[in-house]
């Protein structure tokens, strides 16, 4: 796991729930660490011990707890480097779906160790995308559904975004990542407004 | 040849391929200019200004008719917009046809990021097929890499800062340091080990520094080392306290006739002449032990002290001596900064190592 995602969700139950429950969190992980290096790589199994402990510890579902993640990416001013590098992939939503295709390569041309899932949008509609993702990791649909629907108020647009479960022959797996989104309003709201030129500072 | 093709195409479509265009009659007065133009030229309209008073030529410098900068078609024109900024430009023109004017379609070229901020263009103001937003993407998520980079790289050299002030070991020698000698004394006697603690100090080395150099010196150093590890056993340690000063702890050793037997080979082996080009570097060595077994209650810094006091006692009677401490050496442990007695004494370098 890229040490930025864990980064990431550092900083998302740091801001979130405090310095408390992430240091309880790095006590009870015992990898001798307190915080995670973004340039580094880890251990996929404690990714994913943390994600679990964290849930344990918050109390909360972690599928719920990664829609909470993914709405942080694009809201929280700690991740506002996120948010501003999405927002370059178009300037509408419909835009910045189709621009998902291009995420993981684009993500490659900046950090070139950070390899995300291969997203595919289909129209079935207008207004009505299938977004899927082969060879995901179950944790990715959530957080892409929060993170959808963040950018979808960022952008001002009015979107119902469902998670579809198809089933599958052995249960859960890998390449099951399907959301549905369906643009009921383009210009809903103002939207936050997005300055190509970054602010100084 | 293939015959041309005419196409013609409306102001608006202009707009939409090439949104920093500017449309000049054959008199260079702009008839039409796409949107963002007007964006970089808010002060005042464009539409019926002169091009050459919107726009100042760099390269080719000396044209003045939009009608020479035309017959440059195909070739890149180096622009200033008139504005306070001066915002460099690059641009090409083209001749329309049927005596429509020029058109000169512009882009920021290199300077476009500070021109974003300038002007606060948005992505709309892009043609879809321009590469500028990615452009931006790329150099906006470089940055940030950069950064996190950067603060790596901080972070690291901290630690390394860190890492190098509580590291246990000589460079030069490779042998343990005070830090550690402390440790292990404190060990020992926390685990009530016996053991006997040899001072050992170097005689003629500062002669060697002074008319070989200090790459001599450096090099009697490290075969000094060499040697000390290999007259003691692996569990020993063997630290270097000062320039020329070593401290030996031999564990679980007390017995007085075999430690004098170790340190006089120690001496014999140290006086072995030590090649360096064409010449050779010779020292000598003198030597203070102390036991814990002298002691009730061993303290380490009070071992040290008579470890001291036993040393000098050597260094009083001539050169590569070794002298194991005892009650009539308490004098000389109080006054430790006397003169040495000889003259041929070397002089101690109290410096520390590295």
């Amino acid at each position: 796991m890229h040490g930025l995602i864990i980064c990431a969700f550092e900083s998302f139950v740091r801001n979130t729930y405090g310095e408390g429950h992430w240091a309880g969190l790095v006590e009870r992980l015992d990898a001798g660490l307190e915080h995670f290096e973004p340039m580094f790589h880890y251990d996929d199994g404690l990714a994913a011990q943390l994600l679990a402990d964290t849930a344990v510890r918050l109390d909360k579902p972690a599928e719920a707890l990664l829609e909470d993640f993914g709405i942080f990416l694009a809201t929280h001013p700690a991740s506002e480097r996120v948010r501003r590098l999405l927002r370059f992939g178009g300037v509408d939503y419909e835009g910045f779906l189709a621009s998902l295709e291009d995420l993981s390569g684009r993500v490659r041309l900046a950090v070139p160790d950070l390899l995300l899932p291969d997203i595919v949008l289909e129209e079935r509609g207008p207004g009505d995308y299938l977004l899927r993702c082969d060879d995901a990791p179950p944790e990715f649909a959530p957080v892409l559904t929060g993170l959808l629907q963040a950018m979808a108020d960022d952008y001002g647009a009015l979107v119902v975004i469902e998670q579809e479960r198809r089933l599958t022959q052995g249960g859960a797996g890998m390449g099951d990542a399907r959301l549905a989104i369906r643009l009921l309003e383009a210009d809903f709201t103002e939207g936050r407004g997005f300055a190509l030129a970054q602010r100084a500072g | 040849m293939q015959s041309e093709t005419h196409v013609c195409l409306d102001a608006n479509a202009f707009d939409i391929l090439m949104p920093m265009h500017v449309v000049t009659d054959r008199g260079g007065i702009v008839t039409h200019a796409g949107p963002v133009v007007h964006k970089i030229h808010p002060a005042a309209p464009v539409v019926g200004a002169a091009f050459f008073d919107l726009f100042e030529a760099r390269r080719p410098r000396r044209v003045e008719s939009l009608d020479a900068i035309t017959e440059r078609a195909g070739k890149k024109l180096h622009l200033r917009l008139r504005d306070p900024a001066r915002t460099p430009l690059i641009g090409t023109a083209v001749r329309l046809q049927a005596g429509q004017g020029v058109l000169v379609n512009l882009s920021f070229g290199i300077a476009v990021i500070d021109a974003v901020a300038r002007f606060g263009l948005a992505g709309s103001d892009f043609a879809a097929t321009d590469l500028t937003l990615e452009m931006l993407y790329l150099v906006e998520a470089k940055s940030a890499a950069m950064a996190e980079s950067r603060k790596l790289n901080e972070r690291l050299h901290g630690a390394k800062t860190m890492a190098e002030a509580e590291a246990r070991s000589d460079t030069l020698t490779g042998l343990s340091n005070r830090r550690a000698l402390d440790h292990v004394l404190e060990r020992l006697i926390a685990r009530q080990t016996p053991f006997t603690l040899m001072h050992l100090d170097l005689d003629f080395f500062k002669q060697v520094n002074d008319t070989l150099g200090h790459a001599a010196g450096d090099l009697v150093l490290t075969e000094v080392a060499r040697i000390l590890r290999e007259e003691s056993r692996a569990e020993d340690e063997v630290v270097r306290v000062g320039g020329d000063e070593f401290v030996i702890v031999f564990k679980g050793i007390t017995d007085e006739a075999q430690m004098l037997c170790i340190a006089e080979r120690m001496i014999g082996k140290l006086e072995e002449p030590v090649p360096f080009g064409t010449q050779h570097a010779q020292i000598s060595a003198s030597i203070g032990l102390v036991r814990s077994s002298q002691y009730a209650l061993p303290e380490a810094a009070r071992m040290m002290r008579d470890a001291d006091a036993a040393l000098y006692a050597s260094k009083s009677r001539g050169r590569a001596q070794c002298t194991f401490f005892d009650a009539t050496l308490e004098a000389h442990r109080d006054a430790p900064e006397a003169p040495p007695v000889a003259q041929t004494a070397p002089q101690r370098e109290r410096s520390g190592p590295g």
